[in-house]
């Protein structure tokens, strides 16, 4: 599995995508095979007998998860390179990596004795949240891995992928709102078409308006975080854990 | 008779540090898992569109959120959290619509606040114990005590200054006028090899002073009216640390000989680039 899993990190955005293609069925025979050694300890096997149970359902996803958080680990996974990664795996694996319901349960269990969702180690927490962290930008339409890079060389070099629909409403908004706003500037720039003895309204806010009721990818993100982050740092930055080396 | 080599209770005296570094060994890991945690998970908060704590009413969801953020900016070192802190508390400030932006306002206050004092106390206790005479800047040891601490200090106050302008920064705030006058005076002293912060604090004062002008000077730019007295202190502030930082430039060079940067660097931003 780890030559196809190191060409995530592959220069080429085509050779990125193929070794993408081909995690799943990697991640499954894993599965498969550690089934029938019937070994359990480590977090990999764990993950592949929750996975047994019932893929395609939560077990699944959050077995789908802690794979990814392993792969990556084992990649020696720095901020580039997670972000490298979930860029790579972002089209197979899109409703796992942004079920940010399930990732916030994740990081938030605690108790050592439950089934379904056991606490993570403070490596694989790292790499869970290294790996929201991207996910969110993803899902924001971040491109994650920059056009220089992503090409490599060639025609490729300069290629972007086109926008989705989503995106594209969310440009045609902000074309709507700089209408808006133009408006009301050529309003104000011409006093001479008002009435005299009228007088003109000041501006006291004249940003864009926003568009968020049009990014409909990011409301379940917002949603979720509102609800879960602050237990999250709460629960990732409480003092029964310990203070950091160098607190002052 | 045999000579006793260790005196008595030095085997037990051996094993209680070797479980106390063991411990302490394993506090350090878990702290920096901890950190990488926090860092991340923090930077997120740039990602939530914050229109929606208005529109449900939760704003004191909002305040906790930036509370527990500016506590994690105090608590943590890593340069990686720090920037998230910073960022998050940037986006609340510029982005949240009255009392969120409220909110954020506090949380910088708060935060520059809290750093500036840190800061004012390590250095007033850096100064008492400094040697005589005082020691080069690269022999002096920022790992420890206060000087680490002002080391820490002035990275915190870079990661805000990088984003955010302290507070007032008209000037007529007390603790933006410290802050100041703290990080003129580490500079000023360093230039007078007469220092008491090693030369990453050094390094780290001329970064977050030149910032600090900056960041008056666009509010003195964007205010429209000022009075020319408030130009001129603005302006000899600038030039005193100019003068500071060309001499701090050439020593820099002094210090570091094998240097290839150093020279170009000094040249590039010291030499106007229309003479004309």
């Amino acid at each position: 599995m780890e030559p196809v899993v190191s060409l995530l990190l592959d220069g080429e955005e085509q050779i990125r995508t193929a070794a993408a293609a081909v995690i799943p069925s990697l991640m499954t025979s894993n599965m498969d095979a550690t089934e029938t050694d019937g070994a359990v300890g480590s977090n990999v096997r764990t993950t592949a007998n929750t996975a047994s149970v019932a893929d395609g359902v939560k077990g699944g996803s959050y077995a789908t998860l802690l794979s990814i958080v392993h792969i990556i680990k084992g990649l020696k996974g720095s901020r580039a390179r997670t972000a490298s990664t979930v860029d790579a795996l972002w089209d197979i694996y899109h409703s796992v990596l942004s079920d940010w319901n399930l990732i916030c349960t994740m990081l938030l269990s605690e108790d050592p004795d439950a089934d379904r969702n056991p606490p993570l180690k403070s490596e694989d927490a790292a790499g869970l949240t290294n790996l929201l962290c991207c996910s969110v930008r993803r899902a924001l339409g971040e491109h994650l891995v920059r056009a220089e890079f992503s090409g490599g060389h060639g025609v490729h070099a300069s290629s972007q992928r086109p926008p989705t629909k989503a995106q594209r409403d969310a440009q045609e908004h902000a074309r709507e709102s700089f209408t808006q706003v133009g408006r009301c500037r050529l309003t104000l720039s011409k006093p001479t078409l008002k009435a005299p003895g009228i007088e003109r309204l000041k501006l006291t806010r004249d940003d864009p308006l926003s568009n968020f009721a049009f990014k409909f990818n990011l409301r379940p993100c917002t949603q979720v975080a509102m609800k879960q982050l602050p237990l999250v740092l709460r629960r990732w930055s409480s003092d029964e854990v310990g203070r950091c080396r160098l607190t002052l | 008779m045999k000579p006793k080599l260790n005196p008595p209770g030095t085997k037990r005296l051996k094993v209680k540090c070797d479980i106390l570094l063991s411990t302490s060994a394993f506090k350090f890991k878990l702290r920096r898992y901890i950190e990488a945690v926090a860092g991340p998970l923090i930077e997120t908060i740039r990602n939530i569109k914050l229109e929606h704590y208005s529109l449900k009413r939760r704003e004191s969801d909002f305040e906790d959120l930036m509370n527990c953020v500016v506590e994690i900016f105090l608590r943590h070192s890593s340069r990686r959290v720090l920037d998230a802190c910073a960022g998050a508390v940037h986006y609340a400030a510029t982005e949240g619509f009255e009392k969120l932006g409220d909110i954020g306002d506090v949380c910088r206050k708060s935060a520059f606040l809290q750093v500036t004092q840190k800061v004012q106390t390590a250095l007033g206790g850096a100064r008492a114990e400094a040697p005589e005479p005082p020691l080069a800047l690269t022999d002096i040891n920022e790992d420890e005590g206060h000087q680490f601490q002002i080391r820490v200090g002035l990275t915190r106050l870079n990661a805000l200054v990088s984003l955010l302008p302290a507070p007032s920064a008209d000037g007529t705030s007390p603790e933006t006028h410290d802050v100041n006058k703290d990080l003129t005076a580490i500079i000023g002293d360093a230039a007078n090899a007469t220092s008491c912060v090693g030369v990453r604090s050094v390094a780290l004062a001329a970064r977050a002073s030149s910032l600090v002008l900056v960041h008056r000077m666009i509010a003195l730019v964007d205010r429209g009216k000022f009075r020319l007295a408030e130009v001129d202190e603005l302006v000899s502030v600038r030039d005193a640390f100019l003068s500071n930082a060309v001499t701090l430039a050439r020593d820099a060079v002094d210090l570091y000989p094998q240097s290839r940067i150093l020279p170009k660097v000094r040249r590039c931003r010291l030499t106007p680039s229309n003479p004309r």
